[in-house]
């Protein structure tokens, strides 16, 4: 199975206003470089080959400048800076629609130390977990865009009219075997913005716009198919111990990490986050503390 | 937000509450003593009559706990010289939770020695970025039964949010119980027995049931490096 990793670098290096200001939810841009290097070192050492889809200043900062180990980089997102930085998630929907091969797309801030189970990966489509809205997200996001006057693509509305409860795949991970499903998504998300451009302001939250025209757009469409994403974490398993917790790395199963939402703003997640890779991976420690001193 | 606000922003916010100002609570402390100093806090207590008793004890409380937290901030060379040490206890830590506890029994544990741990009538670990009307609500109008304990590790990290290098985390009583346990050197063996002979299990089911419980609290104080092997300490 195929591990990849996407960066636009645009979204994340605009928003932030110097290396000591927060950048992308983490509190310091020691910490997002770190989470890339040790999700990236992690995943080549359990699955030996990862890619990269990144754009100019990506490649320069995670290949060039951190040496990580990818066996493959393709520079393409420079195509997407034509896209205001809020709909960050564009590059990740990029890099889905490029795969001509079962995939399975991993967050920067995604951890294993172990292979993920015969049943995702021989899954049609996977999702990371199921998020179940309260209505605090997805149905406020569905109301904003609305205030904002957007054209919800068909399938949502559909979705929305069947669906008592918002249901939708958590992207920490994506992908599947059905690398054409992946090509129709990216189409329709891709019109879903397109088709709305000039309604989309920088007063649109981007996270709260990522979880429809990604997560819950990637969920109806493979309801309306009839097509069973499957979950890596069940249900009950995010209520009993939290995917932020890096407790988990040294539990039975499920070696898995994700620092997703409030979690990158922990202090504890953040201090964790630096031993682990200071202890498994120093020089690549070392390296991002050399990038950060010559940060400009 | 200023440094004060920042240090004592629970502070603020419940003595916002205290007076009752009409509207969210916010963390502004422009009507506010000096929080830097026990006598201007005092002074201001005094003058806060229509307090009842728990008001002022929570109140008292709260300042206290963050006084503390704040005086524990240590300055860059203290913290540099606590990173080094914690990167030798973090590979140790790495070695045990990789292992199975059982083979561990009869490694020797104590308190981390930059772990202080208080036992408080409130829980106080709740988020400032929500109004906290309802909390205070609920802990000023009916006295506390309860127990909570609140451990303030000292660490060679920053927080950049806090602006400290304070960690700061909620433990429970079976947590603080083991915790307890490892005051001097002490073996992960002596420890479940110590903690074991405290419920009354009358089936070898039970007995399973804690011994459980037991281990796992004690591969979580590990991870949180709460207990660390005596030969780092």
């Amino acid at each position: 199975m195929k591990i990849v990793h996407s960066f636009w670098s645009k979204p994340i290096l605009q928003s932030s206003r110097s290396k000591n200001s927060s950048i992308a939810g983490w509190p310091h841009m020691k910490y997002f470089l770190m989470s890339w290097t040790l999700s990236c070192l992690t995943f080549k050492k359990v699955y030996h080959t990862i890619e990269l889809i990144t754009d100019a200043k990506g490649k320069e900062i995670l290949v060039d400048k951190l040496q990580l180990p990818y066996d493959s980089v393709q520079v393409t997102l420079d195509a997407l800076n034509h896209y205001p930085k809020n709909l960050w998630a564009l590059g990740k929907i990029h890099a889905y629609a490029l795969q001509d091969e079962p995939f399975i797309h991993v967050d920067g801030d995604v951890f294993i130390w172990e292979r993920f189970n015969s049943k995702i990966e021989n899954a049609e489509l996977i999702g990371q977990h199921v998020d179940i809205d309260t209505g605090a997200n997805y149905k406020s996001s569905i109301q904003m865009l609305r205030e904002h006057g957007l054209t919800l693509p068909k399938v949502i509305e559909t979705d929305l009219k069947e669906q008592p409860i918002i249901k939708a795949s958590n992207a920490g991970i994506i992908g599947g075997n059905n690398v054409d499903f992946f090509k129709e998504f990216a189409d329709q998300a891709f019109w879903f913005i397109d088709s709305n451009k000039q309604k989309i302001d920088v007063s649109i939250v981007g996270s709260s716009f990522a979880i429809i025209y990604e997560q819950f757009l990637y969920s109806a469409m493979a309801r309306e198919k009839n097509i069973k994403v499957q979950h890596y974490i069940k249900e009950n398993e995010t209520i009993r111990m939290d995917l932020t917790d890096f407790m988990r790395k040294y539990q039975h199963h499920e070696k898995f990490v994700h620092l997703f939402a409030a979690g990158k703003t922990k202090f504890a997640s953040c201090r964790e986050l630096e031993m682990q890779l200071l202890t498994e991976y120093p020089e690549y420690h070392a390296k991002v503390m050399k990038l950060i001193d010559n940060y400009v | 937000m200023s440094n004060t606000e920042n240090d004592y922003w629970r502070t603020i916010a419940l003595m916002n509450f205290s007076q009752k100002e009409k509207g969210v609570l916010t963390h502004a402390s422009n009507s506010f003593p000096c929080l830097d100093s026990d006598a201007a806090f005092q002074d201001f207590l005094g003058d806060q009559q229509h307090l009842d008793a728990n008001s002022r004890n929570l109140l008292k409380e709260i300042y206290r706990i963050e006084h503390e937290k704040k005086s524990l901030r240590l300055s860059s060379s203290e913290m540099e010289k606590i990173f080094k040490s914690e990167l030798d206890i973090f590979k140790q830590r790495e070695l045990f939770l990789s292992r199975d506890i059982e083979l561990i029994y009869d490694e020797t544990f104590v308190i981390n020695p930059l772990l202080n741990i208080y036992e408080l009538t409130a829980d106080w670990t709740f988020d400032g970025m929500y109004d906290l009307t309802h909390q205070f609500e609920h802990m000023t109008q009916s006295e506390s039964e309860e127990h909570f304990f609140l451990a303030f590790l000292q660490t060679g990290s920053f927080d950049f949010f806090a602006n400290s290098n304070v960690l700061e985390v909620a433990i429970n009583e079976y947590q603080y119980f083991l915790i307890s346990c490892m005051e001097e050197p002490t073996t992960i063996r002596s420890a479940v027995h110590t903690f074991e002979s405290e419920f009354d299990v009358t089936s070898e089911a039970e007995r399973q049931q804690v011994r459980k419980l037991t281990l796992m609290i004690l591969r979580n104080l590990i991870h949180k490096t709460f207990i660390i092997s005596s030969t780092s300490s």
